[in-house]
């Protein structure tokens, strides 16, 4: 059913591509803050992408492919805004409305702090391989062909994105006990 | 966080949470965009549609245009999980229509006292989905749920769905309904309501909370008027935070936006200015100190007041500054100065940013949700204004901008709205 949209959509037919959209919207859209840690940029980064998979989907040769070559113009587009430089605005968090509290005896607030400042230490490739494997829950050999590098290399590379993981909330931990606050 | 934790299972916990449907306006986004962006192997093709039968080719996209977008607002739930299809507990008369899209939406105003209710409100806000009115009156549940319906052009009519409030399940109210020609204010006038605090609670004029982080109540892009604040309330500090609507007030003419309204900030933009250059203001300011060139904390030698603050920025090594000046701001009185990173300034902090920087300020707190760390970057300047506040903390006022050019016409701009700024408390 999707090949056809896809085919639709590579001919120019809008609505096709609307239905395309509508079924990934949120999981790329999840992925995109879970990489930026950031919805303004998320919402940033996941636009221009689309707007990017639209103009070049005449180019795709293999409409089997699309969900494959959009998860790569999605991973992207991230890694091009994060590497914008951009001040920290959504440090000013706003009053949730609606959204119900959440109890967790897994995770503290203190936890998700020292854990946000640690991904903020790791570099946007670094951010985008925990994302994929993490939150997509991603093998290597799935996250190598999204970011097209041989598998060997995926396998390196997360492994030194949890060893700078690590390496950053262990620095953050030195800094709160002298009594200071990481940036 | 101890040392033991396996890494993966905490981050696999982690990346869990956190938002997971893409906001309805990013759809419409995209859809607008692509209206005007031809794809990239058929854009002959589009023109060459274009020339032989240029009507047939516009009607089409708008055709589609209106297909997709509706397509999207018809199938696709709101952001808030309710389908935005009437879905009645009670048959609906044959007149009754669905609530305009117009509507729908999170609306702030003013605290209204509410007969009956108890505890005592001490909010108002009002959700408007295309089947329901959700009244807010604390950070609870909602009250007075009603289904909503367009009885007739212009007016709304309201079934309560439950008991409560001295009100019965079933009670029926209609309100005249209008809305700005933007759709960014309403106003809600009863004609007849069975349930008397509903009319309190709803009546009068309400501003759409059109806040791009749908989770917030700021209110997005702005018509040219006066404006108040939801939640930033600079009286208290942000640990003390209380939802005070209207703590600060302000006019603004055509073009500009609020995209944050934070319990310890606030942030107005103009619409075309590049990103980050803005009017920001925070509740309480304090000076940081620093360490190879990032921010590490409060510099306690610092006393904090506007006087004290603006002479040690006027001091501080890497920045050109011009000499602080008594001004007053919004009922508040302080001292204002311009700054900016001197030229041979070359210490960097990696975690914000690889161009020469100089921490400035603080608030002290150390949790993510209620901290912020306040610097300037090469390139870019800032106007400050701190301002005392009546318990001993400062308040700051920041027009900044990335660089110089865009500054220089910001604060040309942004200082007439700095000066329509009351705080009231």
């Amino acid at each position: 059913m999707d090949r056809d949209l896809v085919e639709a959509a590579r001919h120019g037919d809008r609505e096709a591509y609307a239905d395309l959209i509508r079924s990934r919207g949120d999981r790329f859209y999840a992925l995109a803050q879970r990489i930026l840690r950031d919805v303004d940029r998320a919402e940033d980064a996941l636009q221009e992408a689309l707007v990017i998979a639209w103009r070049d989907l005449p180019g795709l040769r293999d409409p089997d492919r699309f969900d494959a070559w959009l998860h790569r113009l999605v991973v992207r587009a991230c890694l091009a805004e994060a590497a914008r430089d951009r001040r920290r605005i959504s440090n000013l968090r706003a009053l949730p409305i609606d959204v119900p509290a959440t109890t967790d005896d897994f995770l503290t607030v203190a936890d998700r702090d020292q854990l946000e400042r640690g991904l903020r230490r790791l570099s946007p490739q670094q951010r985008v391989l925990l994302a994929l494997r993490h939150f997509e829950g991603r093998e290597p050999a799935e996250i190598a062909e999204i970011l097209g590098i041989p598998v060997g290399t995926a396998r390196s590379r997360l492994h030194h994105a949890h060893r700078a993981m690590r390496a950053a909330l262990d620095a953050d931990a030195r800094v709160t006990a002298i009594g200071g606050r990481p940036a | 966080m101890t040392r033991d934790r396996d890494i993966e299972r905490v981050l696999d916990r982690f990346y869990a949470e956190g938002p997971s449907e893409m906001p309805d306006r990013l759809y419409l986004g995209v859809f607008d965009r692509i209206e005007h962006v031809p794809q990239r192997r058929l854009a002959h093709l589009t023109r060459f549609l274009t020339m032989k039968n240029f009507q047939f080719a516009a009607a089409a996209a708008v055709v589609v245009a209106v297909a997709a977008i509706g397509a999207i607002a018809l199938n696709r739930p709101s952001p808030n999980g309710v389908l935005p299809t009437p879905a009645p507990t009670q048959t609906p008369a044959p007149s009754l229509s669905t609530v305009p899209a117009a509507l729908a939406a999170t609306w702030v105003g003013s605290t209204r006292e509410i007969p009956g209710l108890s505890p005592a409100a001490t909010q108002s806000r009002l959700k408007v989905t295309f089947s329901t009115l959700l009244v807010y009156a604390g950070p609870e549940q909602p009250v007075l749920s009603s289904t909503a319906a367009i009885a007739a052009p212009g007016t709304l009519q309201l079934t309560l769905s439950t008991d409560g409030v001295n009100c019965h399940a079933g009670d029926i109210g209609t309100y005249q309904y209008s809305l700005s020609p933007s759709s960014r204010a309403l106003t809600l006038t009863a004609n007849a309501d069975a349930c008397a605090a509903r009319a309190a609670a709803i009546g009068g004029d309400w501003a759409k909370a059109a806040c791009p982080n749908t989770n917030t109540l700021c209110l997005g892009d702005l018509d040219a008027g006066t404006h108040a604040s939801t939640i930033f309330n600079p009286y208290v500090h942000v640990t003390d935070w209380v939802y005070a609507y209207g703590r600060l007030t302000y006019t603004v003419p055509d073009g500009w936006s609020n995209p944050i309204d934070g319990r310890h900030g606030y942030i107005l933009v103009k619409q075309d200015a590049p990103k980050d250059a803005a009017i920001y203001l925070f509740a309480t300011t304090m000076a940081a100190s620093s360490a190879n060139g990032c921010p590490t904390g409060v510099d306690t030698t610092v006393p904090h007041t506007a006087s004290a603050l603006a002479g040690w920025v006027a001091t501080l090594p890497g920045l050109v500054t011009s000499s602080p000046a008594p001004v007053t701001v919004g009922g508040l009185q302080g001292m204002t100065l311009d700054v900016s990173v001197s030229p041979t300034w070359t210490a960097t902090c990696p975690a914000i940013t690889d161009k020469p920087y100089v921490p400035l300020f603080t608030n002290g707190e150390s949790s993510e949700a209620d901290s912020f760390d306040w610097g300037l970057t090469a390139g870019a300047a800032m106007r400050l204004f701190l301002l005392d506040l009546p318990d001993g903390r400062t308040m700051l006022i920041d027009i900044e901008a990335q660089d110089k050019a865009t500054w220089d016409a910001l604060v040309a701009e942004a200082t007439p709205i700095v000066n329509t700024f009351v705080f009231h408390n």
